[in-house]
């Protein structure tokens, strides 16, 4: 009797205390919670806590930059190099999200904001005038130590990518002279520009302007530890495989395009953990180890159950979903039989539910619409319902009339009920899913499909020059977001990304009209025609727009999925978030 | 003996010359180069290869016998592996700063293996067909048949949901934090060294079984020698000598694990390095690093050809 007395009040004096810990740390937490500062976002309504200094992010990415020379490291070197070197613009972070919700990789002219250039003019249609932001100083480094950026610093940079024979180099263009006309001028003379001239110019892969200083004394700026630039961070440490660290640039000449009486950035550290597999990312990011898991790092996650298996988990998670490109579509390799009958490929693409693909497997995250090379938003593709029905029918789930289009191009079904065997083309890892499915929905109208995955390189190597090697469909993506000419003439006769291997002169003279359109009118127009000849001839085989999330922290302020801030420009939206550090400190992250 | 120790290291020239040669070509032999690696970069961007310029700049224009040659002149002039093909970064430097790591990883599984390897075989032959015995069995059995990334995935999933902890994920240097650096190894090297362990506990409980039995060690205990002594001084050292073959025919699994337990546990080792330059083609750090491992190996199994004559004297080497 007494030590069950004793127990009770034992047990009574545990839930006492413990209540009464629980009350001060909620009173505390309210308290917190009471002094804390909201702002509204103004690009898209949403409250955020009011900007602060300090802290660092940390993000997961799945792959490492093989050098930091965008030159020679090829595009992916940009993730080293962007935030420390800049470029002449830079996307809108201020634009409203509903002109462009900066979560896809389709930048218009107007929606740039200048960066190294403080505006430009385009006097006539081969002249640019790049007038160059005075008082921006490179990084307090040797061997520019704080030296200001100048006219000629830019003109170096151009006639370095213009002249390469490195890795890369830029988009072919008739240049007539670059020159700098005054310390912040620079005039830059084309003959015949595309009309995305303007875009290439600003916004380039190899577009970032390096200090020719550096690249006098060591050739290029491969070396991480050369690096320098004028951009909101320093990269001053890179552990091979690991990890690599940029710091804050303390005399950065940036603001908050959103509150601009912010100086960036934000942060004073910014980690990129190097986390090929994606157990471990996950695992790193249920315990806090990182920040921010999303689309700059290629740490994004492409298929709906890792992030279900996250929100159960870890529900105080925040999920952004966004429609980048339809990677679960595919090209018909044209140039052999089957598929260079039209009515078969009709009949594979009328075979598969996209519906009901989308229910299941997708839990209603896909977006089955067809579309082309382009998302209408894009302005560069005739919209579905604008299709005539002779089109539209054959991009709807029929297999019936699947069936008879296959038996009247000659393909019966066989003693065993199969018509014939195709190969599935996977060359990327997250696709399977969704291609065994579709090899489901293929079995059923009799044709059989071996699924093949490869790695890129190997697949690249099957198409290239629009040779057409591989058999049956290979992965590509449709409703892309970019611009005519960085898609469209992919497909012209012996390109080397023609996956098709179409080749076809009728579509090969709408992408030399579309290479020399004098108006932005006749580029969209020719754009949007030649989009719909793929269409209607039905080169590609519709997969949905498929969903890719974005993962981060609660702690992480000022990020809504929004990530673009241009081509290979990753590191320059870190500048611009932000991290409560009270909550992060309160949630033990 | 010296005849024999010049004549084993001679043999190691012609087999690394053809293991140079085998390394080369692999990699040459898989569809795609580094040029479709960058092809596929560009196929959403403005940019674009000149493939012939680049052919032309990185050597791959040359026919291959050219290429070995230039490649294995490099090798045996000037001890270069190379430049890398994308990055255009020194091989050699790129593997010195990612070897330690394998190293490490690779002694701590071996550590870890053998201290479970040898005790566990040992007691189980001496104590055959008792319970602690059948458990030893048992868990070796288990841990044959445990795939390494299998059970490295799960630790990096179930701790982290459960007690909201998973391994480090940056890399810590011995030199900046050696417990940490230790702690960091611990977990990737247990569970590379625990599937060593069960193969060479196998080994060792057979042939101590069979060491026991001999008419040596009879002597031995008929001398009344305390078993300690038995075991230790004349049964043990005997029943090593085909352990330590399997330990040196494990090494080269032991790498092939590190390319897993590194991808999973974020160490930037060699594996890792060796996983990312094939899928980019690169093929000077693809063959530089097979062109190392396969030379351990070799160097390996030479040392341990030559550790046989000092456990067992009865070796002579003619």
């Amino acid at each position: 009797m007494v030590s069950k007395f004793v127990s009770m009040a034992l047990a009574f004096a545990l839930a006492a205390t413990v209540s009464f810990a629980a009350g001060e740390s909620d009173s505390a937490g309210a308290a917190a919670a009471a002094d804390k500062k909201y702002v509204t976002d103004p690009t898209n309504g949403k409250v955020y806590t009011a900007p602060e200094y300090g802290g660092t992010l940390t993000y997961g990415a799945s792959w490492e930059p093989p050098n930091s020379d965008a030159m020679i490291g090829g595009i992916g070197a940009g993730s080293a190099a962007s935030g420390v070197v800049e470029k002449l613009g830079i996307a809108n972070w201020g634009i409203d999200r509903s002109v462009n919700n900066l979560a896809n990789e389709f930048l218009l002219e107007d929606h740039f904001a200048p960066a190294l250039a403080e505006s430009w003019d385009i006097p006539d249609p081969s002249t640019y005038i790049f007038h160059i932001r005075q008082g921006v100083r490179w990084h307090d480094k040797a061997p520019m130590n704080g030296r200001e950026l100048t006219a000629e610093d830019v003109v170096y940079n151009i006639e370095r990518w213009r002249t390469s024979d490195q890795n890369t180099r830029y988009p072919a263009m008739s240049w007539e002279s670059v020159t700098a006309t005054d310390k912040y001028t620079v005039e830059v003379k084309l003959v015949d520009p595309p009309l995305d001239a303007l875009l290439v110019l600003i916004d380039d892969n190899i577009g970032f302007v390096n200090a020719p200083e550096v690249i006098e004394q060591h050739g290029d700026v491969a070396d991480w530890r050369n690096l320098v630039g004028t951009g909101p961070f320093m990269l001053t440490d890179w552990v091979d495989g690991s990890s690599m660290t940029w710091v804050k640039n303390p005399d950065y000449w940036g603001h908050d395009e959103k509150y601009p009486e912010n100086r960036l950035p934000y942060i004073d550290e910014l980690v990129r953990l190097i986390m090929p597999d994606q157990a471990t990312r996950v695992s790193a990011m249920r315990t806090g180890q990182i920040d921010y898991l999303a689309h700059n790092g290629h740490g994004q996650f492409f298929t709906v159950d890792p992030i279900d298996s996250l929100q159960r988990t870890n529900p105080e998670l925040r999920v952004n979903a966004y429609y980048f490109r339809g990677g679960e579509s595919a090209a018909f390799n044209v140039t052999k039989p089957p598929f260079d009958d039209i009515r078969v490929r009709h009949a594979i693409q009328m075979a598969v539910d996209l519906d009901t693909i989308n229910n299941t497997y997708y839990k209603g995250w896909l977006r089955p619409e067809p579309m082309g090379s382009f998302q209408p938003f894009t302005g560069n593709a005739i919209p579905y319902a604008e299709w005539p029905e002779e089109v539209k029918q054959y991009y709807r789930y029929d297999p019936e009339a699947a069936e008879k289009l296959l038996d009247e191009a000659g393909y019966p079904r066989g003693a065993d009920g199969i018509r014939f065997t195709i190969s599935d083309i996977i060359a990327n890892p997250a696709s399977i899913g969704h291609r065994e499915i579709v090899q489901g929905y293929l079995a059923e109208i009799g044709v059989q499909v071996e699924i093949r995955q490869m790695d890129w390189p190997t697949f690249q190597a099957s198409f290239r020059g629009g040779k057409g090697e591989y058999d049956g469909i290979g992965n590509w993506s449709q409703g892309t977001p970019y611009r005519p000419l960085i898609i469209l003439p992919h497909k012209a006769s012996g390109a080397d990304n023609n996956v098709p291997g179409l080749s076809d002169p009728e579509y090969d003279a709408l992408i030399e009209q579309l290479s020399v359109a004098a108006t932005a009118e006749e580029y969209q127009r020719l754009g949007r025609e030649a989009d719909y000849w793929l269409v209607k001839n039905h080169i590609f085989m519709w997969g949905g727009l498929n969903p890719w999330f974005n993962v981060t922290q609660p702690w992480l302020q000022g990020f809504d999925g929004d990530f673009y801030m241009g081509v290979w420009n990753k590191n320059a939206v870190y500048a611009r978030l932000w991290i409560d550090q009270a909550l992060k400190k309160e949630m033990g992250g | 003996m010296r005849a024999y120790v010049i004549r084993r290291v001679l043999l190691v020239v012609p087999t690394l010359l053809i293991l140079s040669m085998i390394v080369f070509l692999l990699v040459r032999f898989i569809p795609g180069d580094v040029i479709d690696a960058m092809q596929a970069d560009f196929a959403f961007t403005a940019g674009e290869i000149d493939r012939e310029a680049l052919e032309r700049k990185l050597g791959l224009d040359q026919p291959i016998p050219v290429q070995y040659a230039r490649w294995l002149g490099d090798i045996v002039l000037h001890g270069s592996l190379g430049q890398s093909l994308l990055g255009r970064f020194s091989v050699n430097e790129k593997i010195a700063g990612r070897l330690p790591v394998t190293i490490q990883l690779g002694v701590t599984a071996l550590v870890i293996g053998l201290l479970i390897a040898l005790p566990v075989g040992i007691y189980s032959a001496i104590r055959q067909d008792t319970t602690p015995d059948y458990v030893g069995r048992s868990v070796a059995v288990i841990g044959l048949a445990t795939p390494n990334f299998w059970l490295a995935l799960m630790v990096m999933l179930y701790p982290a949901i459960w007690w909201g902890w998973s391994p480090p994920m940056r890399l810590i240097r011995f030199s900046a934090d050696p417990l940490g650096n230790l702690g960091m190894f611990i977990i990737p090297g247990a569970i590379l060294g625990t599937a060593m362990a069960a193969a060479t506990m196998r080994m060792t409980r057979t042939m101590m079984l069979e060491v026991l039995r001999q008419d040596y060690v009879r002597t031995a205990w008929s001398k009344g020698l305390k078993e300690r002594a038995v075991v230790v001084r004349h049964a043990v050292k005997n029943a090593i000598i085909p352990v330590i073959t399997l330990v040196g025919l494990q090494l080269p699994i032991l790498v092939g694990g590190s390319v897993i337990m590194e991808n999973i546990f974020n160490l930037p080792g060699l594996g890792r390095l060796m996983l990312n330059a094939l899928e980019d083609r690169d093929y000077t750090v693809v063959s530089g690093i097979n062109l190392l491992f396969g030379s351990f190996v070799v160097v390996g199994n030479v040392l341990i050809d030559l550790t046989y004559g000092f456990l067992d004297p009865r070796i002579r080497y003619e």
